[in-house]
């Protein structure tokens, strides 16, 4: 009876390593594409978001002139008397759609709401108009 | 030393139908993995193709804002998403995935006007088959430039459908 017992034994243990021990690379490195592959596209499309929106036109509310967004932004971060920025939550409500967002300018943000840590995180600095002190100012978007 | 005969003869039995069992679902835990995988890699070969294709198209001169030296990657030019049908087998010859069907959607978010090209695929039964697409759609952000220097936000959609029959 004990020898029935090892050869059941030995035979799902055999079973589990050849069956796994077969299948598991394949799933893993089909894993590992698909990740990467996703990643890529992440990365690229929020990536591409952030220069979509800085390259925007929008008309200034200081001057009425129509400007890229990239310049109203450089003004908000450099002059005392703030532009109105609030186009950009509707912006990026718009390339984001359901998705989370959060863009960052100083200590202003805009957001969709919490963003898991893992999602992508675009880090740039834009030219300051009109300021000796600080050449360039931290602009910050992170998207799924 | 019959009683013995006997045991050991059911113990072959039991070792014989343990050995068959083990060998089946062998058999089909090797097929149905072999399937699994098959659709997964397929499927991750799918959103490849609908990537680059939408690479592609945000880069081509075809499409794309150019100042005579540089190609804007992503800023698409008005003037050109005007006349897209007579581009289309211009930029399908370029294509050169011919076992998916693919369409496009330019649209710009802000005035929801909307460009496209190629068209979608219906299902449909035939005698013998059920043929079916199935789509997968992946979006670009994208700028739309217009003549008077104004750019809007857009969204360029690539949808590639692949032919199954069931």
């Amino acid at each position: 009876m004990k020898g029935l017992i090892d050869i059941i034994i030995f035979g799902v243990v055999f079973t589990l390593i050849l069956g796994f021990g077969t299948i598991f690379p394949y799933v893993e490195l089909n894993t590992v594409f698909r990740a990467q592959t996703t990643i890529e596209y992440k990365y690229s499309s929020v990536s591409q978001a952030l220069i979509v929106l800085l390259s925007e036109t929008q008309q200034d509310s200081q001057t009425a002139t129509i400007k890229p967004v990239i310049e109203i932004i450089g003004e908000y971060l450099s002059s005392d008397s703030k532009p109105d920025m609030s186009f950009i939550n509707n912006d990026l409500n718009l390339l984001f759609k359901n998705k989370c967002y959060r863009f960052s300018v100083s200590s202003q943000t805009f957001g969709s709401g919490l963003c898991k840590e893992e999602n992508v995180t675009i880090t740039k600095n834009i030219v300051l108009p009109y300021n000796k002190q600080k050449l360039l100012g931290e602009i910050k978007l992170v998207g799924e | 030393m019959k009683n013995k005969g006997i045991a050991y003869s059911v113990v072959n039995a039991i070792m014989a139908f343990l050995i068959i069992g083990m060998t089946i679902f062998l058999i089909f835990f090797h097929i149905g993995g072999y399937f699994s995988i098959k659709e997964t890699v397929q499927q991750n070969e799918n959103e490849r193709k609908a990537i680059a294709l939408g690479e592609l198209l945000s880069t081509t001169d075809l499409l794309v804002y150019s100042d005579g030296y540089t190609v804007h990657k992503g800023v698409l030019a008005v003037e050109k998403l005007t006349n897209l049908q007579d581009k289309q087998s211009k930029i399908f010859d370029a294509i050169n995935f011919t076992d998916i069907n693919y369409y496009f959607k330019i649209t710009d978010l802000e005035t929801d006007e909307s460009w496209s090209f190629g068209s979608p695929q219906v299902s449909r039964t035939t005698q013998l088959l059920r043929i079916v697409y199935t789509p997968y759609k992946k979006d670009f952000p994208v700028s739309i430039k217009y003549t008077d220097g104004k750019m809007n936000i857009g969204m360029l959609s690539v949808t590639v459908e692949v032919l199954t029959a069931i």
